[in-house]
């Protein structure tokens, strides 16, 4: 496809969660959009065929929908590894491309092993992502203010809350308004939520009835519904039922990988909408590479692109897309990497990278995972992955000294901390365990599995991403090499989980798995801390490469996301986030996206 | 020997189910056919002619027969187990040389009767209405 002669207000470069939010936007205020997305085009009938690869998977990872396309790779959870100075990680870059799929997209190296994902086909990430949307607390916004710790975002709650109601109202969030202001949180008077929060399964109910009420990191707890971008019962806004065209959510318990009916909101609900206004077009299967820049004016003039027809095929086409403004919305590593890779004889460092905080403040929610039996039976493997949890653990005088968390309540039993019920079912099938023993053994006991995860904060400076010197993907472009780390500051939030934890089987009255307890210090993503091992798991919450701020010294963009350093590029994403909260943090993003764009606009 | 009569005689005490339930007379998902299949494809004859052998040959109880005779037995063992697997998650387990763990299909996947035993749905298949969720299920009745 050849777009040379068309003119375009916008380019934007991905065409995933937040940079489809700033096409709709912009194409309704009437300008002409060109999308340049690296993966395989959004179809109709995308849904049925990943479905497929989903019940044929044996390992049902947030990948395995999705097949791996080595011309637009991404990362797996199935390539983490541990590092060590001779890890194969390190090798793998002068490997054939085709070992992508065995030996990770990743050059991890270290010191911790990176266990977050993405991906890269039209719709992005939103794909797998499980559909939590919480709002950051006004306190995630002033960190160093109020805890002397990491730093302040050039916004506040209240420059958000607006755009807050903007993102609920695209993605269809069904809450609770009344249980959501905690902490300070505060909407804006009248407003309700498009859906109301959906029904708590049993063993919400039970953690409820058992913990409502005591006091856990200073706060007394309520166990609430979570938010989430997936359809309930609706609301009247405005004096219009809400509604938007989609289904109620059955259950199906398989948000992550797939949901199977879209009840749950994905990006290419807004990308269908924002085609259908006939201001935008997109090139599929087009890689943006090169961020092309005009060295007296600092604009930028274009972006230079490979475009390829198979997953595995050669270069197929080459050229220079072109608008007024650009906007790269690639993910927080793809977009970092990007413009690490743009480099000129201007600018050395990499496009937008005046202040050196391009790559760098690599930041994640790694979740300590914790999960054992109930003492009845509580019915996992029902209803939506997660439908409660608890926040009220999310703020106080602590966070100086240590991270915060909140705990979400999972609804998939041992699946994802021990692959059940088909590790649990191996088990007993190997202990001989057949006939109606097996199944009296799994009536009762694989009924009462369940698990909680606490999402840890971090601050930045802990990691960083940078494009790798010698391991490339099939087009020739290079694959991110992954700095990853945990402070003290963390590791003590993973400590107190440890004690929270404790606390709460305790009044539970459940049995910790050993597994639980006692993690292998030889796992990827295990550490050690005051002599306790510890494990990690990356939420795929990735934050920080590109983070915005208050002065061009220290952050990549301003507050409208707009770089420091070229006045017609914006960078959006989870990657402005200066620090990261608690909060899942897509709902922000897209709030930010809509903030950017209003920005965008008046400057067109 | 090696008959779907046998497979599912035998399949029927390793389940727990009655052999009705695991072929019923109006079987459109065909998963019992499709089982017996993969069995057979992956497993060696004479394996097979000795499992089908031991297994009309039990005197006595059923049950603490192809506990004692079959799934205690080296061989025979590892394949009963293979069986168990096969109908409760739709899964081949690779035993042979060359052969791969793998899901037989979408609809032996749709089909694993460990779900059901949970009181659940296979991940990603649910047919329950919305809100399903806010009550304990109608557990299966193991007589
Ligand atoms: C398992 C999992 C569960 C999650 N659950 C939640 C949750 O419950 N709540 C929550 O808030 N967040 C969740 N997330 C995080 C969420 O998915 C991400 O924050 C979000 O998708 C990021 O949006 P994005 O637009 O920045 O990137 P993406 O959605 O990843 O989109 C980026 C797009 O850019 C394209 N692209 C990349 N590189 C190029 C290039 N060079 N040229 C052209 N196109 C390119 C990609 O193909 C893709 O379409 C989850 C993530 C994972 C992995
Ligand atoms: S529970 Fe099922 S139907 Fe509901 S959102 Fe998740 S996958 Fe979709």
């Amino acid at each position: 496809m050849s777009n040379s002669t068309k003119k375009y207000d916008v380019v934007i470069v991905g065409a995933g969660f937040a940079g489809n939010v700033m096409a709709l936007e912009l194409a309704k205020a009437g300008k002409k959009v060109l999308m340049v997305e690296g993966g395989d085009p959004f179809k109709s009938d995308n849904r049925e065929v990943f479905m497929q690869n989903f019940f044929l998977a044996m390992a049902k990872t947030p990948e395995s929908p999705y097949p791996q396309n080595y011309n637009s790779p991404r990362p797996s959870v199935l390539d983490i590894q541990n590092i060590t100075p001779n890890s194969p990680q390190g090798q793998n870059g002068t490997n054939p491309v085709k070992d992508i799929a065995t030996n990770g997209y990743f050059i991890e190296k270290g010191p911790m092993a990176f266990g977050s994902t993405y991906e890269r086909v039209a719709g992005g990430t939103s794909w797998h992502w499980l559909g939590t949307c919480l709002r950051l607390l006004p306190s995630d916004f002033r960190m160093k203010t109020e805890f002397g710790v990491g730093v302040d975002w050039p916004i506040s709650y209240d420059d958000l809350s607006a755009y807050y109601n903007k993102a609920e109202f695209e993605i269809g969030v069904s809450a609770d308004v009344e249980e959501q202001n905690i902490h300070g949180v505060t909407f804006t008077p009248g407003y309700k939520y498009p859906m109301q929060s959906l029904p708590p399964t049993v063993l919400d109910k039970k953690f409820s009835e058992k913990l409502n009420g005591i006091t856990l990191d200073g706060s007394i707890v309520k166990v609430t519904g979570t938010p989430a971008g997936r359809n309930s019962t609706s609301n009247k806004i405005d004096g219009k039922i809400y509604n938007n065209g989609r289904r109620l959510c059955q259950g199906n318990t398989n948000c992550t990988p797939i949901c199977p009916i879209q009840a749950k909101y994905d990006a290419t609900v807004t990308l269908a909408k924002a085609l259908n206004t006939g201001n935008v077009d997109i090139m599929y299967q087009t890689v943006a590479y090169n961020i092309l820049i005009d060295e007296t004016t600092k604009k930028v003039t274009g972006i230079a692109y490979k475009q390829y027809e198979t997953k595995l095929g050669p270069v197929t086409g080459e050229g220079v897309v072109t608008a007024t403004s650009y906007i790269i919305a690639a993910h927080a590593v793809e977009t970092a990497k990007l413009l690490l890779m743009s480099k000129n004889k201007t600018m050395p460092n990499g496009i937008a990278n005046s202040s050196g905080q391009v790559g760098k403040n690599l930041m994640d929610h790694p979740v300590k995972l914790s999960w054992g039996l109930m003492p009845e039976s509580t019915y996992p493997f029902r209803g939506p992955l997660s439908t409660s949890g608890i926040e009220t653990t999310r703020d106080g005088e602590f966070r100086k000294k240590r991270a915060a968390y909140r705990i979400e309540i999972g609804n998939e039993g041992w699946n994802w901390t021990m692959g059940a019920p088909y590790s649990t079912l191996t088990d007993l099938v190997n202990k001989n365990t057949f006939g109606k023993a097996l199944r009296q053994e799994i009536a009762s006991n694989f009924t009462r599995q369940f698990r909680i995860g606490f999402l840890v904060e971090q601050l930045p400076g802990d990691g960083y991403i940078v494009p790798s010197a010698i391991a490339t993907d099939n087009l020739g472009l290079p694959r991110p090499e992954v700095h990853y780390d945990l402070s003290d500051y963390t590791k003590a939030g993973f400590e107190a989980a440890v004690e929270a934890t404790n606390t709460i089987f305790g009044l539970l009255g459940a049995k910790e798995s050993i597994e639980s307890s006692n993690p292998p210090a030889s796992r990827p993503g295990s550490f050690t801390y005051n002599n306790k091992t510890y494990f990690s798991n990356g939420a795929g919450h990735v934050m920080g490469t590109h983070r915005m701020g208050a002065t061009p010294q220290d952050s990549v963009t301003d507050a409208n996301m707009k770089t420091w350093d070229h006045d017609n590029l914006y960078l959006v994403g989870c990657g402005t986030f200066p620090t990261t909260g608690t909060a899942n943090p897509s709902l922000t993003m897209m709030a930010l996206a809509y903030k950017a764009t209003e920005a965008l606009l008046k400057t067109l | 020997m090696n008959t779907i009569e046998n497979f599912i005689n035998l399949s029927a005490v390793l389940t727990g189910y009655e052999a009705i339930e695991l072929k019923p007379k109006n079987d459109t998902q065909q998963v019992a056919q499709k089982y017996f299949d993969t069995l057979t494809k992956n497993t060696p004859v004479d394996v097979l002619n000795d499992l089908y052998n031991t297994f009309l040959n039990i005197k006595g109880d059923i049950t603490d027969g192809v506990l004692k005779q079959i799934l205690q037995d080296a061989t025979l063992g590892q394949l009963a187990r293979n069986i168990i697997q096969m109908w409760y998650t739709g899964i081949w387990y690779g035993l042979y040389p060359g052969q791969m763990d793998y899901v037989i299909s979408s609809t032996a996947y749709t089909n694993g009767l460990v779900w059901k035993e949970m009181g659940a749905h296979p991940m990603g298949f649910s047919e329950g209405n919305f809100g399903y969720w806010a009550d304990a299920p109608q557990m299966p009745v193991i007589k």
